[in-house]
C-alpha cells in the first residue's frame, strides 16, 4: 500500500461505523485508496508523517479526503481537527466531520477550526449509506481538490 | 385847702404815672414816674403833643372813642400801650379825668396810669399758651375728653369725635360692651379714688353706628386741677390692633397645642460658633415628647456642652451638618443611630433664622430594625437564591454532559444494528426466505423507532436548558417554508393547505419553527387518511396574546383526555395505527411555554381537530 496516494482517510474508533463506512464507499467504487485509522494519535501520526509512519509517509501527500470522527479514545476529533487547520502544508485538506453528536457547541467548534462539513451519522442504515455515497461522491469525484 | 391839694398832688406824684395835657393834646405837665418809665425828661415832653409817646398799636377807632368821651367830659378807663425814647414798649392801665373851666368845659385832662406793662406780657404768653394747646387738642389724632365725676361729657376734642362718632347721648361709660361694662366702672371708680393718678383702661364701646370698636387710654382725676376741674380721658382705637392680637393668640394656641402634643420631638436651639464652625448650641426650646425621647429634663437654657460634654467631638460630622442648616438656612434630613440611647432617629433640620435651628426627630427604632431584619432576609434569599442557581447550572452542565454522551453512545450501537441487519440482507439474500425478510425488517424497524424515539427525548429536554433568542419572525414565511419541508418528506401533496394572514410575532426562530414543524405534520399525519385532507392555519389576538389555530380534518381525539395530548409519551391512539415518538406534542408545549404561551387542543373523535397556542402579542409600532 503507497501511504503517500491515499484518498480517503477514515478516522473511526468504532468498528462497525467503520466496517459499514468503508463497505459502502467500496460499493460506489470510491474506496479504491482508503485508509482507517482507529484513534486521534494514530490518525496525527499519519497526517504529519510522526510515530509510526515516520519515514513511511510524506506529509506533502495529503489524502483527498479526511473523515474524521469526534468521540475517540487518547486524542478526539475537534483536537486532530485543530491540528490538521493549523498547519500550512495541511490545512487545505478537506475534513469532513462524521459524527453521531448533534450537539450546537460541537458544530460551531469544529466550524471556526475550519471544518469543511458536517455530518450527523443517521441512525438508519439507508441514510447512513445514502450520506456516505453523496459525500463520497462529492468530495472524491465533484470537488475540485487543491494542488 | 391848698395844703390838702399839695398833699393829694404829692400822693398821686408818688403813687402814679401822671400827665396832664391841654384840650389840644399839648402835654402840660408830667410827673417823676411819667418820665421814668417814658424815658423822656419832663423839659422833653413839656410843651409837645402827646403823642410823642404813641406806640402805633391801637386804631383810629380807638383813638378817636376815647378823645370823644373825654371831649364829651366823660372819664375815660382803658389800657393804653405807649413807646418810649428808646422805642420799647410799655402798657398803662389809665384813667382820663376832664377838668372843667368855670363855663363848664373841660380844659386841661389828666391821665393817671398804672404800669402794667409785666401783666400784659404774661397775658400774651397766656395767650399764645392757650393757641398752642387748642391747636394740640384740636388736630391730636387721639382722642381727649373731659367728663365730671359722673362721666358725662363736658368736652370732646375733634379726634375724640372722629374715634366714636357723634352720639346724642353723652355718658361715657353707658356706652361700653356690656361684657366690659363692670371692668370700665370700676376703671372709673378707680381714677376718682387717685386724684392725679392716670388709670389705664382697655375694653369695648359703642360707636354712633351701632358696632363695637376697642379703645384703649387713660383716666385721670384732674376734678380739683384750676382750669380743667374735670376727669381727663385720652383715649384711643384699637379694633384692628384687638383683632391682630386675637388672631396672634388663636394662632399661639394653636401652634402652642402641636407643640405640646407632637408625637415628634422638638427642639429649638441657638448656635454658638467659632470661625463659622458651630461648636455648642443653647436649648432654647424643648416640648416633652423631646424630652421623653432624648431623657433630657430641664435642658431649657442650658449649653448643650454641659447636658452632652463630648456629643460634637464624638460626632464631628453631625457638628457640620447643625453648622450648615443653621448658617446657610437650606433644611436637611437624614437618620441618625444615638449610641447613648441605643435609638435610630429621622431628623430634620431646618433654620427659622440665621445661627438658629430647629430640630424635630422621630423615633425610627422600630421600623430599623423591622428594615434591617428585611434587608437579611434579602440577603439569606438572594444566598439561597444563588446557591440555588449555582446547584441549577450544575445540574445543567450534568445534563447536556448526559445528554451529549446519550446522542453519541446509544446511536452507534442503533446503527450498528440497523446497518448490519441490513448487510445481513444484501449478503445473504439468497439464503432470506420472504419471512426471514420480514423478521429483519421488524429487526430494524423496531431499531429505527428507539432511534427516533431518542432524538425526541434529546429534543425535548434541550428544549429546556437551551436559550430563547427573540426576534421578530414572519409566521407566514415560516409557516411556508415548514409545508415545503414536509413536502419533500412527503410524496403526497394531495392535502389542501389553507393559509390564513398571520402577524408578525417576537419569538426565538429555531424553536417556533420546530413548533410549526411539529402541529403540522401532526396534522398532515392524522388528516392523511381522509379522501380530502385540508389543513386550515389561521390566527386571531385575544387578551394581549396572539392566538394561532392549526385545524385539520383528521380523525380527531376524544376530548376529554385532551390535557394528556401534551405529555411525553401519551398517545390517544395505538401505535400501530398512527407512528410517532408521543413526544412531539411535549416539545410544543415546553416551546411556547418558554416563550409565556399556552397550548391548548379541541377535537372529536372522526371530526378532525383544531391546536391551539399563544404568544405574547407584538406592539404594532415595534414592526419597523
Amino acid at each position: 500500500m503507497d501511504h503517500n496516494s491515499i484518498e480517503v482517510l477514515l478516522v473511526e474508533d468504532n468498528m462497525e461505523d467503520a466496517e459499514m463506512t468503508t463497505r459502502e464507499l467500496i460499493k460506489n467504487h470510491l474506496a479504491n485508496h482508503l485508509f482507517h485509522v482507529k484513534d486521534g494519535a494514530e490518525a496525527l501520526d499519519f497526517i504529519f508523517a510522526t510515530g509510526k509512519y515516520t519515514g513511511i509517509r510524506d506529509i506533502r501527500y495529503p489524502p483527498k479526503v479526511i473523515l474524521l470522527d469526534i468521540q475517540m479514545p487518547k486524542i478526539n476529533g475537534i483536537e486532530v481537527l485543530r491540528e490538521i487547520k493549523s498547519n500550512e502544508l495541511t490545512k487545505a485538506t478537506p475534513v469532513i466531520m462524521l459524527t453521531s453528536s448533534k450537539e450546537d457547541p460541537d458544530i460551531q467548534k469544529c466550524y471556526k477550526l475550519g471544518a469543511n462539513s458536517y455530518i450527523v451519522k443517521p441512525v438508519n442504515f439507508e441514510d447512513f449509506t445514502l450520506a456516505i455515497k453523496n459525500l463520497g461522491f462529492y468530495w472524491l469525484i465533484l470537488n475540485q481538490p487543491n494542488f | 385847702m391848698h395844703e390838702e391839694l399839695v398833699n393829694y398832688q404829692f400822693a398821686l406824684d408818688a403813687s402814679c404815672i401822671v400827665s396832664i395835657t391841654d384840650k389840644e393834646g399839648i402835654i402840660r405837665h408830667v410827673n417823676n414816674n411819667f418820665c421814668k418809665i417814658s424815658k423822656y425828661e419832663a423839659a422833653e415832653l413839656i410843651g409837645k403833643d402827646h403823642r410823642i409817646v404813641n406806640s402805633g398799636y391801637h386804631t383810629k377807632s380807638f383813638i378817636h372813642h376815647l378823645w370823644k368821651t373825654i371831649t364829651e367830659g366823660k372819664i375815660w378807663r382803658g389800657e393804653i400801650k405807649n413807646k418810649t425814647k428808646d422805642g420799647s414798649y410799655y402798657w398803662l392801665e389809665t384813667v382820663i379825668v376832664p377838668f372843667y373851666n368855670a363855663d363848664g368845659i373841660p380844659y386841661r385832662y389828666i391821665s393817671i396810669h398804672t404800669n402794667i406793662t409785666e401783666r400784659k406780657k404774661t397775658d400774651d404768653t397766656l395767650a399764645a399758651s392757650e393757641i398752642r394747646f387748642r391747636a394740640l387738642i384740636e388736630n391730636s389724632t387721639e382722642g381727649i375728653a373731659l367728663t365730671d365725676e359722673h362721666s358725662n361729657i363736658i368736652y370732646r376734642s375733634p379726634g375724640s369725635v372722629k374715634i366714636t362718632g357723634i352720639r346724642p347721648t353723652q355718658n361715657t361709660i353707658g356706652h361700653s360692651h356690656p361684657e366690659d361694662f363692670e371692668t370700665i366702672r370700676a376703671k372709673f371708680a378707680e381714677t376718682l379714688l387717685h386724684p392725679g393718678k392716670p388709670i389705664s383702661f382697655q375694653g369695648r364701646f359703642e360707636h354712633a353706628d351701632g358696632h363695637y370698636i376697642w379703645m384703649e387710654g387713660t383716666l385721670t382725676n384732674m376734678l380739683l386741677v384750676n382750669g380743667i376741674n374735670a376727669i381727663v380721658s385720652n383715649h384711643r382705637d384699637i379694633s384692628k390692633r384687638k383683632m391682630a392680637e386675637e388672631r396672634l393668640i388663636q394662632s399661639e394656641i394653636l401652634y402652642r397645642n402641636l407643640f405640646e402634643n407632637l408625637l415628634t420631638g422638638f427642639v429649638y436651639c441657638k448656635g454658638i460658633f467659632e470661625s463659622g464652625q458651630m461648636v455648642d448650641f443653647i436649648f432654647l426650646n424643648v416640648n416633652e415628647e423631646y424630652e421623653l425621647q432624648t431623657g433630657f429634663k430641664n435642658v431649657t437654657g442650658k449649653h448643650l456642652s454641659t447636658v452632652l460634654p463630648n456629643l460634637f467631638s464624638s460626632d464631628p460630622e453631625y457638628a457640620r451638618v447643625l453648622t450648615r442648616v443653621a448658617l446657610k438656612g437650606k433644611s436637611e434630613r437624614f437618620e441618625r443611630f444615638v449610641e447613648r440611647l441605643n435609638k435610630w432617629f429621622t431628623v430634620s433640620l431646618y433654620s427659622p433664622s440665621n445661627g438658629y435651628f430647629v430640630a424635630l426627630i422621630d423615633n425610627i427604632t422600630e421600623q430599623k430594625a423591622a428594615e434591617q431584619k428585611v434587608n437579611r432576609i434579602n440577603d439569606e434569599l438572594e444566598e439561597r437564591i444563588n446557591r440555588r442557581t449555582e446547584e441549577l447550572r450544575k445540574k445543567n452542565e450534568e445534563m447536556e454532559a448526559f445528554s451529549y454522551s446519550v446522542s453519541h453512545d446509544l446511536r452507534a450501537p442503533l446503527r450498528g444494528i440497523i446497518g448490519f441487519t441490513t448487510i445481513l440482507e444484501e449478503e445473504y439474500s439468497s439464503k432470506l426466505d420472504d419471512e426471514a425478510r420480514r423478521l429483519t425488517g421488524i429487526i430494524k424497524n423496531n431499531t429505527q423507532k428507539m432511534g427516533t424515539l431518542i432524538d425526541g427525548l434529546l429534543t425535548f429536554s434541550r428544549i429546556g436548558r437551551g436559550e430563547i433568542n427573540k426576534t421578530i419572525i414572519d409566521t407566514h414565511q415560516m409557516v411556508e417554508q415548514v409545508i415545503l419541508e414536509l413536502k419533500h418528506r412527503n410524496e403526497r401533496n394531495t392535502i389542501s393547505w389553507t393559509i390564513h394572514p398571520m402577524p408578525y410575532i417576537y419569538g426565538d426562530t429555531n424553536t417556533l419553527h420546530q413548533v410549526w414543524a411539529n402541529l403540522l405534520s401532526n396534522a398532515v399525519k392524522y388528516s392523511a387518511v381522509r379522501p380530502n385532507p385540508k389543513i386550515e392555519i389561521s390566527s386571531f389576538e385575544k387578551d394581549g396574546q396572539q392566538v394561532f389555530v392549526v385545524r385539520d380534518n383528521g380523525v380527531g381525539f376524544n376530548e376529554s383526555y385532551g390535557n394528556k395530548l401534551f405529555k411525553v409519551f401519551q398517545h390517544l391512539h395505538s401505535m400501530n395505527e398512527y407512528e410517532g415518538t408521543g413526544v412531539g406534542l411535549a416539545i410544543v408545549e415546553r416551546i411556547i411555554s418558554r416563550h409565556g404561551g399556552k397550548v391548548w387542543a379541541e377535537g372529536r373523535i372522526d371530526s378532525g381537530a383544531s391546536f391551539y397556542f399563544s404568544l405574547p402579542a407584538i406592539n404594532p409600532d415595534f414592526v419597523s
